[in-house]
């Protein structure tokens, strides 16, 4: 439904977009996820037509919409900042686009859409409030109101979330789901926080550096993330990153400990695609268990300290003068300094190439 | 480090009473985390502590001394806020030099003190660095280095992490911990981020509406909260809660008529509470949903409408009564739609009192 195809754009010496290319689909949810800084904002600000592009084209429904200006391209924008008008009530704020001589349409339709998204964010109490007095969840709820009504096309989120409670936070990520289902309008919604991304979405894409890295469904990037880069962005707790030298058929830590010997075919398999000898080891939190375990990976370390977390303990074990994290539910109580045994799959070890950092195993 | 203690403590702006009635023993050394939504207290407390407010009452004391009138600069306090305060045309060095060259420390002490912050704080090799070329997360440690050079005997932070990336405050949040234990040194941290508190906290305080909710270790909150509200904030997701009524014939049930099945033991202990009324709390992670039936076991019997993968855990969505409630999904399991019964253990049902929202 937008098709976004080959966009550059820098400021000064800043490349903000470098070479992007995306599509989304009719009626999905799709998350630009990245750092401070990724380029997520100049994305969302060049499909509005709020910045030009340098080059590359826009396509809504298949039509270049690149030379049409923003209030023609039917895109509705919600941004981190809300811009609500404070001297307006929410009723009015809301009323807004739709009273627009551009669109015509008539004050019965306008009350009734009005009324009915207020309804669906729960804000119908409100309606006589002057913004200036609603609390951040109100304003973010009327904000998401005002975009939602108008229909449009598509929907623009620009970190919508991110100023509130992460309680609230949560709430208003399951309601945003819920009301997607309803509407099943299309969204292009960026953001720096996995969580909000990977519960939200339908599909992810990656920005880092102005570059897209990946696109997927969540389960598939944190699966089988193509970088280091993806896979430190979509993990949480943060994937473990150790260094490591293969030598043989040896991928030793530390120069000289072997952590585990990789089969010939695996490593024909990365030395047909290069020549490096340094990589990085990719272990989740999630795959490392506690205990000893035959014909798996099995490694002691001493415990640093305990994350309580509720029903998750997360362990920060020092390995060799490294630290590494690992997830348990396991009701067990663990004095910090102690010492204890751990394994992992070598099937769940992602490998990645130190030094452009993509995936190679 | 200073044992603080706050004795009543109050402070209203107009008919707002941010601060109502507040008291509190912080031992010395301990990592205190203020939780709670924004417009709970937190900050005004904090920065009541700090004397950036005067108080409208009560009293302030810092070990045996009563500080209320201490003016900030005399309290020996640092603190470091969400938005870092650093001179951006200055390098580290320098700014973190600041308030020595203000005390008039002589250079080769300072030079002393720099290097052992910013070995502590593993920024050594950034301390020629100008601020503005810096990103986020090393930004924020300078600001807390700026803060802990001067040795205070109390640490405030507020909210330094919200500012950041997701990313930034995981790591962040580990490096605080680690200073804070490398410095012995009396911590008051505020924040909204439960897990920030989970992981921080020696101790949690719980606010609402500028009172004190409940005061205690992360891991007793979380799963014996004392108050309903505790339960819901603390924990991604919260508790479950519903309300059920004990009927004349012995059984439970929720408000829309729905049988609820207790064990024997949890029975006798209703029977032991008295109580027609009460609100039943429990986690979803304690709530296993499974198409077959333990008679002995506490259970209801659900329909899951749909799933939610929260952090890599299936969660069952449903409704007990007119609640939505969530429960732990065991294996992976189709669209929603399914029938069944959800069942826990004794221990991890919490009663309230449907009124005061208290533990009973």
């Amino acid at each position: 439904m937008l098709k976004l195809q080959n966009i550059f754009k820098s400021f000064g010496d800043v490349n903000a977009v470098q070479d992007l290319s995306l599509e989304i689909n009719e009626g999905e949810i799709f998350v630009l996820l990245g750092p401070t800084g990724a380029g997520k904002t100049t994305t969302l600000k060049i499909t509005a037509g709020l910045i030009q592009p340098e080059e590359g084209n826009i396509f809504i429904d298949n039509n270049d919409v690149s030379e049409v200006p923003p209030a023609f391209r039917n895109i509705s924008f919600v941004f981190e900042s809300y811009n609500l008008f404070p001297i307006y009530n929410v009723y009015d704020n809301i009323a807004f686009a739709l009273r627009s001589r551009l669109l015509q349409i008539d004050t019965d339709e306008i009350d009734k859409r009005v009324q009915s998204f207020s309804r669906d964010l729960h804000i119908e109490s409100l309606l006589d409030r002057p913004t200036s007095t609603l609390s951040g969840g109100e304003t973010q709820r009327v904000a998401l109101a005002r975009a939602l009504v108008r229909e449009a096309r598509l929907n623009l989120f620009d970190e919508p979330l991110s100023n509130l409670d992460l309680k609230l936070r949560e709430e208003l990520r399951v309601e945003f789901k819920e009301l997607h289902k309803k509407y099943k309008s299309t969204i292009f919604y960026v953001t720096h926080d996995h969580d909000s991304a990977v519960s939200i979405a339908d599909r992810i894409g990656i920005l880092y550096k102005g570059k897209l890295h990946q696109v997927g469904m969540p389960d598939d990037l944190i699966g089988n993330p193509n970088s280091i880069v993806v896979a430190s962005l979509i993990n949480y707790p943060a994937i473990n990153v150790l260094d490591c030298t293969l030598v043989g058929r040896k991928l030793n830590i530390n120069g000289k400990t072997t952590l585990v010997e990789l089969t010939e075919a695996e490593v024909s398999s990365i030395e047909k695609n290069m020549k490096a000898k340094e990589f990085q080891i990719g272990l989740k939190p999630r795959s490392i268990f506690i205990g000893k375990k035959k014909d798996l990976i099995n490694i002691s370390g001493k415990v640093l300290h305990t994350e309580y977390q509720g029903y998750n303990k997360v362990i920060n074990l020092d390995f060799m003068g490294l630290t590494v994290r690992l997830v348990t539910n396991q009701a067990v109580r663990l004095e910090d300094g102690s010492t204890i045994d751990v394994h992992f799959a070598k099937e769940d070890m992602l490998l990645f190439d130190r030094k452009n950092g993509a995936r190679v195993l | 480090m200073a044992r603080i203690r706050l004795e009543n403590l109050k402070k209203y702006y107009g008919r707002v009473k941010a601060v109502d009635d507040v008291s509190l023993d912080i031992q010395d050394n301990e990592f205190i985390v203020f939780l709670g939504p924004s417009g709970c207290g937190k900050t005004t407390t904090l920065r009541c502590i700090a004397g950036l407010e005067s108080a409208t009452d009560g009293k302030i004391y810092f070990d045996d001394r009563m500080i209320n009138d201490y003016e900030p600069a005399d309290r020996n306090i640092a603190m470091v806020f969400q938005f870092y305060a650093l001179y951006p045309h200055l390098n580290v060095y320098r700014n973190i030099s600041f308030p020595l060259k203000a005390e008039k420390m002589p250079a080769p002490d300072i030079k002393k003190k720099i290097k052992w912050v910013s070995e502590l704080l593993r920024i050594e090799s950034i301390l020629e660095r100008k601020i503005s070329e810096l990103p986020d997360g090393d930004k924020q440690k300078v600001a807390l280095a700026r803060a802990i050079v001067r040795t205070p005997e109390v640490l405030l932070l507020d909210e330094p992490l919200s500012a950041l990336d997701e990313k930034f405050r995981e790591q962040m949040r580990i490096e605080f911990l680690r200073i804070q234990r490398a410095l012995n040194v009396t911590t008051v941290y505020v924040t909204h981020d439960q897990r920030e508190a989970m992981t921080l906290a020696d101790r949690i305080v719980v606010m609402k509406d500028g009172k004190i909710i409940e005061f205690g270790e992360p891991a007793r909150l979380y799963e014996t909260p004392h108050n309903l509200f505790t339960g819901y904030f603390i924990g991604s997701p919260g508790m479950n809660f519903f309300e059920c009524i004990g009927k004349k014939d012995g059984t439970f049930g929720v408000k829309t008529g729905e049988v609820i099945h207790f064990s024997e033991s949890q029975q006798k202990k209703l029977k032991e509470l008295q109580i027609e009324k009460f609100i039943v709390g429990i986690r979803p992670e304690y709530l296993f949903f499974n198409e077959n039936v333990d008679e002995s076991a506490n259970h209801y019997k659900v329909r899951v409408i749909n799933t939610e993968r929260i952090h890599e855990i299936n969660f069952g969505n449903f409704y007990i009564g007119d609640i939505l409630c969530k429960c732990f999904l065991t294996s992976e399991v189709v669209s929603g739609g399914f029938e069944g019964f959800v069942s826990c253990n004794d221990e991890k049902i919490c009663f309230y009192n449907p009124e005061s929202g208290h533990i009973l």
